[in-house]
């Protein structure tokens, strides 16, 4: 038994703890990197461009002045959302299974949430004004309210990204992984870490306080940034339900997120035995559950504009349902809500291959449900002109595709660096598990005792 | 030659169209006459005068007229009566209307016929102008101590307070190790 825990242990160091050990890049290691780095440095050129000529480079106008940007921060501000919700709520709520990918939720958190906070700074024609939003606060200005939160959600997240991972950087520092800076700053970082009840103490308490913090914390971001819309008068926007219909549309994207991310980082560094079948299914599960809501608050949403009415609301409707923006549309009814609610729900498509496909239907389904929010609203006319036009250049797509790869890149980068499962907290679970179970009982004690003593010579049995 | 007489055709078949309409239950044809380009702001009201003549000439008197206005419902325009009123022995009446939306209004006076008399009707044009403030408008908003701006600051500064206590803790965090190592370290030098 404690051999098999043992092994257990070593395996599971092994694996978490594989990409911070390896070497150099292997070939493939090589080529993903560089591709994305490769989308990356054409996106900043294509950033550095756009600074240069102005925003005349880009399909933004008078009419449009949201386009692809303001629906890449939307989209990664929901997806951040899911480090709070696996972690920090089944943290709060004693979830046991949680453990093996906490670590993965809290990473998409951060990383997420840095490169959709660049997105709005891209979205300024002048970045060196963005300044002015605290030089010249206005403190009824919901796009102060905006930067207050996010700032106030990164900081968090990077706090609770940290605190659980004192122990495996403890462990990496004990196991002197790594070349003299990396050894620097795991010693660093670690706190020196020696598991001593003090620090155990001090360390849980730490968590428990950030798990408590960040949920209300990330519930007011995605609330303030459907405020941003949702303090207007447009039509689309001029909505009272847009803050729990943003929270929920995060959560949802943010549990698709981590599906996405946490299959492909069982495949890469074979972590079957960690990541299970059995979390696919209890996020599926959630996933499930905020799909039928986020149905729920979108006919709820579309129901009371449609039978209203309204002059414009009439119009985006239109243009929604049957218009130039239909095809968007329905994609995100058809392919990103109905058809993963459809396979959530049934036994059969209730495996991790289909629990995936749908969870990058949900991801797909809710960017173009964003730039349905987004772009339609503001080409809506708010006096008898005609309807404003947007058309992406290749300024903003190399800009969106540089903000996937960045996030992706992000990710294996970090992941060099810091282990992709919190170790001690699944080894905590394994103790909870036991102490749980209770002492041995006779039955699995005879073969532990049986080992023991065929591993003993026979002239030192006493 | 021959358009002139095709025209004059059509106008004499649309003439007794409405005359015979009028003649066909032997009633007298009448007119409705209305004020014209009235000028006036929302929400204020103003009366529409209306004259009712029978075809000589003479004033109808008791005959109920009726405005209505185009009203938009659920995508739908219909006709409703937004006011009424009778008129006196000098087939003059008084209609009040107070316009609820700013922008042209063409509206119709209708006397929808009585007491021997045929029915006619009228169309008006108003003019329903924005009311000017000549006063600066009250605040609007809650008005209570603690619905200022800057309360919105609260939960961020309680929020990084509770930061800063985190940070705190990491510190001891990094105390309780250093003091958990220093005796190994004093056995070590020795």
């Amino acid at each position: 038994m404690m051999e098999a825990a043992q092994d257990r242990r070593t395996r599971l160091l092994e694996r978490a703890e594989a990409p911070v050990r390896a070497g150099a890049w292997g070939k493939k290691g090589r080529l993903l990197v560089g591709g994305l780095a490769l989308v990356v440095a054409w996106g900043i050129f294509a950033w550095i461009w756009q600074l240069k000529h102005g925003l005349a480079v880009t399909g933004l106008n008078n009419h449009v002045s949201w386009g692809f940007y303001l629906t890449n921060f939307v989209f990664f501000i929901g997806i951040s959302h899911a480090g709070t919700l696996v972690s920090a709520i089944l943290r709060l709520t004693h979830a046991e299974w949680r453990r093996p990918i906490t670590r993965l939720a809290e990473m998409i958190t951060v990383v997420a949430l840095v490169i959709g906070a660049s997105m709005v700074v891209t979205d300024m024609g002048r970045p060196d004004r963005l300044q002015f939003v605290l030089v010249h606060a206005h403190l009824r200005s919901p796009i102060l309210w905006d930067v207050l939160s996010i700032s106030t959600y990164i900081a968090g997240s990077l706090l609770y990204l940290y605190l659980p991972l004192v122990p495996d950087l403890a462990i990496l520092r004990d196991a002197a992984v790594g070349g003299r800076i990396r050894r620097r700053l795991y010693s660093v970082l670690s706190l020196g870490w020696h598991a001593v009840p003090e620090q155990r103490r001090l360390l849980v308490r730490a968590i428990g306080i950030m798990a408590i913090v960040i949920v209300p914390v990330a519930v007011s971001v995605h609330t303030v940034v459907s405020w941003v819309f949702g303090m207007t008068l447009r039509s689309g926007w001029n909505s009272t339900i847009f803050g729990p219909y943003f929270v929920v549309g995060a959560i949802f994207s943010g549990i698709a997120g981590i599906i996405v991310v946490m299959a492909i980082f069982r495949r890469a560094y074979h972590l079957e035995e960690f990541i299970t079948e059995l979390h696919f299914k209890y996020l599926g599960t959630l996933l499930l559950v905020l799909g039928i809501l986020y149905a729920y608050f979108t006919l709820s949403e579309y129901a009371t504009v449609g039978f209203k009415m309204e002059v414009g609301s009439a119009t985006l409707l239109s243009a929604l349902l049957v218009g130039q923006y239909a095809p968007y549309f329905w994609f995100f009814t058809i392919c990103g809500l109905i058809t993963p609610i459809v396979l959530l729900s049934v036994p059969r498509t209730r495996t991790i291959k289909w629990i995936v496909t749908a969870a990058a239907l949900v991801n797909m389904g809710m960017w173009l449900k964003r730039f349905v929010i987004v772009i339609p609203s503001m080409a809506v006319p708010l006096m008898p002109y005609e309807w404003g036009s947007y058309r992406p250049t290749w300024v903003e797509w190399s800009i969106t595709a540089a903000a996937f790869a960045g996030f992706a890149l992000l990710f294996v980068l970090f992941a060099r660096v810091f282990p992709v499962i919190s170790v001690w907290e699944v080894e905590e679970g394994w103790e909870v598990e036991s102490a749980k179970r209770g002492p041995l009982t006779s039955t699995e004690l005879v073969p532990e005792l049986v080992s023991a003593m065929a591993a003993t010579p026979v002239g030192d049995r006493s | 030659m021959r358009r002139l007489l095709a025209v004059a055709a059509f106008g004499l078949m649309f003439a007794s169209a409405g005359i015979s309409r009028a003649w066909a239950g032997g009633a007298t044809p009448t007119t409705v006459v209305a004020s014209q380009g009235t000028v006036t702001v929302k929400g204020q009201a103003v009366f529409i005068h209306v004259q009712v003549r029978d075809a000589k000439g003479r004033p109808v008197t008791g005959a109920l007229v009726r405005l209505l206005v185009p009203v938009s419902f659920m995508g739908s325009t219909k006709d409703e009566i937004v006011g009424e009123g009778t008129t006196n022995e000098t087939g003059h009446a008084a209609i009040r209307f107070a316009p609820a939306q700013t922008g042209a209004v063409q509206g119709t006076i209708a006397f929808w016929g009585s007491q021997g008399y045929a029915p006619s009707e009228a169309t008006i044009a108003l003019d329903v102008q924005s009311p000017v403030f000549t006063y600066a408008p009250e605040p609007i908003g809650i008005q209570a101590w603690w619905a200022r701006s800057y309360f919105i600051l609260v939960p961020f500064i309680v929020i990084w307070s509770i930061y800063l206590m985190l940070l705190w803790l990491v510190v001891r965090v990094k105390r309780a190790g250093a003091a958990a190592s220093a005796p190994s370290d004093i056995a070590a030098t020795n």
